[in-house]
């Protein structure tokens, strides 16, 4: 019996060490293509926000190629936006072309609810095993946007084929671990080779954080490569959100924190939907720890971060940090999405080298002690 | 400290929520001794001072509160709006809504807003609290909100009978202070009850109730001498009860447009259904999805989506269109055989296309 579940990126690694631990076996997916995003486009509804009709696109490759048992999430708390009713639409949806197929909805990853969910399809499943799984699974993803972050100073130091051999071969080694000790030690090694590549001079090096909707900037296939293209015009980028944000793990409290949560509910006194004031508190942060630019990227139709894209015209006025909004969907276009990233990078350069020219003229002892507190 | 001389003025935006609380929030207030004063009806201008002030990926309803904002801001001392996170247990307001007065806030500059938490999901959170917190906002007696806090559900209440009797949103307004409105409303129902044609006009209260956005679409009905129910008419247990056997929507905005869908489509007094939904509203796409699956073709449905460059006489063409196809359908369904919400079964299906085999023959010869 062959299970399917939803593709994020190099997600299928985190996704196959917990299918091998609770002993399922899991269809392999490609990364989104024409051919998947059109027919998901098919059968979508045509509002429906663009996560949706990739991912829809992906079970349909699933359902065609054999895939029995759809693992769907219905979570109502950990991302409350429209991804609650993604599961029950899609079902809807698949049901229509005829085929039979079973769907588990998953309403949240607490071990004991997964293991009872799993129950009926293999009866050697335990509680235990299924939490080895998801700790398996989650430290994976941890390791991978480690790597990711990793593999963006290595880019911009050494060019993008050194740094491809550095990712695919750590890559691969996180893919081959499946022992969980071995996988706690593997950050230190990994931050061990890549030492051994020449370091980026953060003084003086561009800074853009991009933020939005955690689906679009985590899935490279979507929204454009934006990070590789930022690499490519020399620039040192960090992602507001990964994909461990669902796995809701957040290490000890510190009051650094709490500050900006606090500051964040000057622009939004409730978490309207999904990370939707995550957004904001990344915003804020990457202002306050000196960034140079912030580009906000999100779904047409998306709305927990629509709302998010008006109020952060206020937060870009208060905190004087420019920020790029682009909306993203089936028709975005590569070369338009270029021009403008270009053209946003560009504009910046020159702010930051007037900035630096104008405060060493007038005041730079004030300017110096500015920029020891923002590194 | 508390009755200032002067009563504060509080304006309420003519849109999103004023048309579910607007009783409750006037009495509210007004009990309370501050003056309150209503936004315009959605206009043209309106809406261009919204669209020259909003961001062009928002939906129409949010657009439009913008210019009903801009609208009031000179004119009250106050700015009532809420946030609206949750109305029931377990289901949600769309992330626009939960988030109108900080997008508001963040674009307009200047403004005294009024806001307060509805959050009946979080057990934690009290209404009384942030009543409270109005209350000394304004300078008014905090002891008294109690008293008109009551007040004014029951004056919610009552508003609330009309409008699940059948009664229309500004009909409903304008009986609720009359003496005689339980007779007046009585004989408006009669004379509904009466017309050949019922549709079922069915989306967010705030689309079908705002005779701009929705090109006067209710009207235009009435003309036709059609009788009109909302999605409105419904109660909160009603839309529960159809919805109970499907895995209900995260929104309840969007539990009660496809609470109504299964509803209408399962009474037999309901000709047709039209879906209002706003253009770009992601929400009410999926639930469409849901609708489809969860209706079966029984009823013919017309969806019209809206934005504010939509035109009049295309609407006009569509629900035309739409009503021909009833009355013909209807027609249709009296000479052969009757059945309304049931497939015909096989033997009839073979006999009609015998007969219909006959008379495509004789017209041959």
């Amino acid at each position: 019996m062959k299970f399917a579940i939803y593709q994020v990126g190099d997600s299928a690694i985190a996704t196959n060490v917990f299918a091998r631990k609770i002993g399922i076996e899991l269809i392999t997916l490609p990364y989104p293509n024409k051919e998947t995003i059109s027919t998901g486009i098919l059968y979508a509804p045509e509002f429906s926000c663009f996560p949706f009709k990739v991912l829809l696109g992906l079970l349909m490759y699933a359902l065609n190629n054999g895939a029995e048992v759809f693992i769907l999430p219905v979570s109502k708390t950990v991302a409350a936006c429209q991804l609650a009713d993604f599961g029950m639409a899609q079902k809807y949806i698949l049901e229509k072309t005829g085929k039979k197929f079973n769907v588990i909805s998953l309403e949240s990853i607490s071990p004991g609810d997964v293991a009872k969910k799993f129950k009926p399809y293999n009866k050697d499943i335990t509680v235990k095993k299924v939490t080895e799984g998801l700790l398996a699974a989650a430290q994976k993803l941890s390791l991978m946007e480690e790597l990711e972050t990793l593999y963006r100073q290595v880019y911009v130091s050494s060019k993008k084929k050194k740094a491809d051999i550095f990712r695919n071969k750590w890559l691969r080694t996180i893919d081959k671990t499946d022992s969980l000790v071995d996988l706690y030690m593997l950050s230190k090694k990994m931050h061990n080779d890549f030492i051994k590549y020449p370091a980026i001079d953060m003084k003086n090096i561009l800074k853009i954080a991009v933020i939005g909707d955690i689906y679009t900037i985590n899935e490279p296939f979507i929204n454009n490569n934006i990070f590789e293209r930022l690499c490519d015009l020399g620039v040192y980028s960090e992602k507001g959100i990964s994909l461990n944000a669902f796995a809701g793990i957040k290490i000890g409290i510190n009051p650094e924190d709490i500050m900006l949560n606090n500051e964040v509910k000057k622009y939004m006194r409730h978490n309207v939907g999904a990370f939707a004031q995550d957004t904001i508190k990344s915003a804020i942060s990457y202002a306050e720890k000196g960034f140079d630019g912030i580009i906000h990227i999100y779904p047409f139709s998306c709305m927990p971060e629509i709302t998010v894209r008006n109020i952060l015209p206020k937060v870009s006025a208060d905190y004087d940090i420019p920020i790029l909004y682009l909306p993203i969907d089936e028709q975005t276009g590569d070369a338009g999405f270029t021009t403008r990233v270009e053209a946003f990078v560009d504009l910046i350069n020159i702010r930051k080298s007037k900035n630096n020219f104008s405060t060493n003229n007038t005041n730079s002892i004030n300017n110096m002690n500015k920029k020891d507190m923002t590194e | 400290m508390f009755n200032s001389q002067e009563n504060p003025k509080i304006g309420i935006p003519k849109t999103l929520f004023y048309y579910s609380y607007y009783p409750l929030c006037y009495k509210f207030f007004t009990e309370l001794g501050a003056e309150v004063i209503v936004s315009e009806k959605t206009n043209k201008t309106t809406i261009e001072a919204g669209l020259n002030t909003s961001s062009n990926e928002l939906c129409i309803p949010l657009k439009v509160l913008y210019g009903h904002v801009l609208y009031l801001k000179d004119r009250v001392d106050y700015i009532f709006l809420p946030y609206v996170i949750s109305s029931s247990r377990g289901s949600y307001y769309c992330p626009k809504i939960i988030g109108s007065p900080d997008i508001i806030k963040a674009n307009i500059s200047n403004l005294n807003l009024l806001s307060l938490d509805v959050d009946m999901d979080n057990l934690y959170s009290s209404i009384f609290s942030s009543l409270v917190e109005v209350a000394t906002k304004l300078s008014l007696n905090p002891v008294k909100i109690y008293s008109a806090f009551k007040e004014a559900v029951e004056y919610q209440k009552k508003f609330n009978k009309y409008i699940a009797q059948g009664l229309l949103f500004d009909e409903a307004l304008e009986l609720i202070d009359a003496r005689d409105g339980k007779k007046r409303a009585l004989n408006i129902i009669k004379s509904e009850q009466e017309k050949p044609l019922t549709i079922a006009v069915i989306g967010h209260t705030y689309i079908i109730n705002d005779a701009y956005i929705n090109f006067n679409l209710i009207k235009k009905l009435k003309e036709r001498n059609i009788r009109v129910l909302t999605s409105d008419k419904l109660t909160e247990s009603e839309v529960k009860d159809s919805i109970k056997n499907i895995k209900t929507p995260h929104w309840s905005l969007g539990s009660r447009v496809l609470g109504s869908g299964i509803y209408y489509s399962k009474d037999k007094k309901v000709d047709g259904i039209i879906y209002v939904t706003p253009f770009g509203c992601s929400s009410d796409a999926l639930i469409k999805e849901y609708m489809d699956a969860n209706i079966h073709n029984t009823k013919p449905v017309l969806t019209l989506t809206v934005d504010e460059h939509t035109s009049d006489a295309g609407m006009i063409t569509r629900i035309e269109a739409f009503l021909d196809m009833i009355e013909l359908r209807r027609d249709n369904e009296k000479t052969i055989h009757k059945h309304s919400t049931m497939p015909p079964k096989e033997e009839v299906r073979v006999l009609d296309i015998n007969e219909m085999l006959n008379e495509l023959s004789e017209d041959e010869q």
